[in-house]
């Protein structure tokens, strides 16, 4: 694993700060204000004790010390939910760990990789707005079937 | 009214704090942000921002960066690229050479550098008029 990532390539939401909206990232993202909307980040996630999340999540890995009030994540490897978090919401994931003192309300999924990339693909599709790439696709697909 | 070198020192003192690198907001080059965001740090923009943006500290843009929306800042310094809208800042907008920018400039202090391009209107703020503007975003932080 590879700990030594560059500060400047890492996204933050610092503390008193608010964002409402989509997020879309290559890399990684941390989180110690609040957030509310939809993120989907090929990196991993960290939210700090002050964080506060509302929304839908789709990320590789993540660290979560903060509090989450209505959502659901998605995690194509490992959900770490740390001492003192709160969670209420949907969560998936591939592998989980929960440490002491994590408050969790919600239900708990495991999540194979071509469940997570049909959902990470159709976040991004929701994302690129216009219906008109997706009809393209479904014409697309019918040809291929036709053939 | 105070002296100009009085108003300085103060904004110094002001963004001071803001210097620890965990407290400025950071849209990373490879990450795109939509929507309204409000801080009462500073942020540096070194990958895309669409929407609204409320800045209580100081706003870099990088010169990768691309963003497009209304933009109200205390202070600004830009060397990206801006493809429209309305940036209104409080104190002092800076623009860097070879940045470009479509749209619509509001400002107290303004510094442009030789290669700036820049397309649009520009206009000095008059007394409240940033507060005004910068209501409905403000209260994000409430």
């Amino acid at each position: 694993m590879d700990n030594n990532v560059n500060l400047n390539e890492v996204s933050r939401i610092s503390a008193g700060t608010a964002f409402k909206g989509e997020i879309t990232t290559s890399g990684d993202i941390r989180i110690d204000g609040k957030f509310e909307g939809r993120l989907n980040s090929k990196g991993r996630l960290v939210a700090g004790e002050g964080a506060q999340v509302n929304g839908d999540v789709i990320c590789q890995n993540v660290d979560f010390s903060g509090k989450m009030g209505k959502g659901t994540v998605y995690v194509a490897d490992t959900l770490a939910l740390k001492s003192g978090c709160s969670v209420n919401g949907d969560v998936h994931y591939k592998r989980l760990q929960v440490e002491l003192d994590a408050k969790i309300n919600g239900s708990l999924h495991t999540l194979d990789e071509a469940e997570f990339n049909k959902i990470a693909n159709q976040s991004a599709a929701v994302k690129a707005a216009p219906s008109k790439p997706a009809q393209n696709e479904k014409q697309d697909d019918a040809a291929g079937k036709e053939n | 009214m105070m002296p100009l070198g009085k108003k300085t020192n103060e904004t110094i003192v002001m963004n001071a704090p803001a210097n620890n690198l965990n407290d400025v907001n950071r849209i990373a080059f490879g990450a795109e942000f939509s929507g309204d965001l409000a801080t009462a740090n500073d942020i540096r923009i070194d990958g895309k921002f669409d929407g609204r943006l409320y800045c209580e500290g100081r706003l870099v843009v990088g010169e990768k960066a691309v963003i497009k929306g209304d933009f109200f800042c205390t202070d600004v310094d830009f060397s990206g690229t801006m493809t429209g809208g309305n940036i209104y800042t409080r104190e002092t907008l800076s623009l860097k050479g070879n940045c470009s920018v479509h749209g619509d400039l509001y400002f107290k202090r303004f510094q442009v550098e030789l290669d700036a391009k820049f397309t649009g209107a520009c206009k000095v703020l008059e007394e409240g008029e940033f507060a005004k503007v910068s209501a409905a975003l403000a209260t994000m932080l409430k």
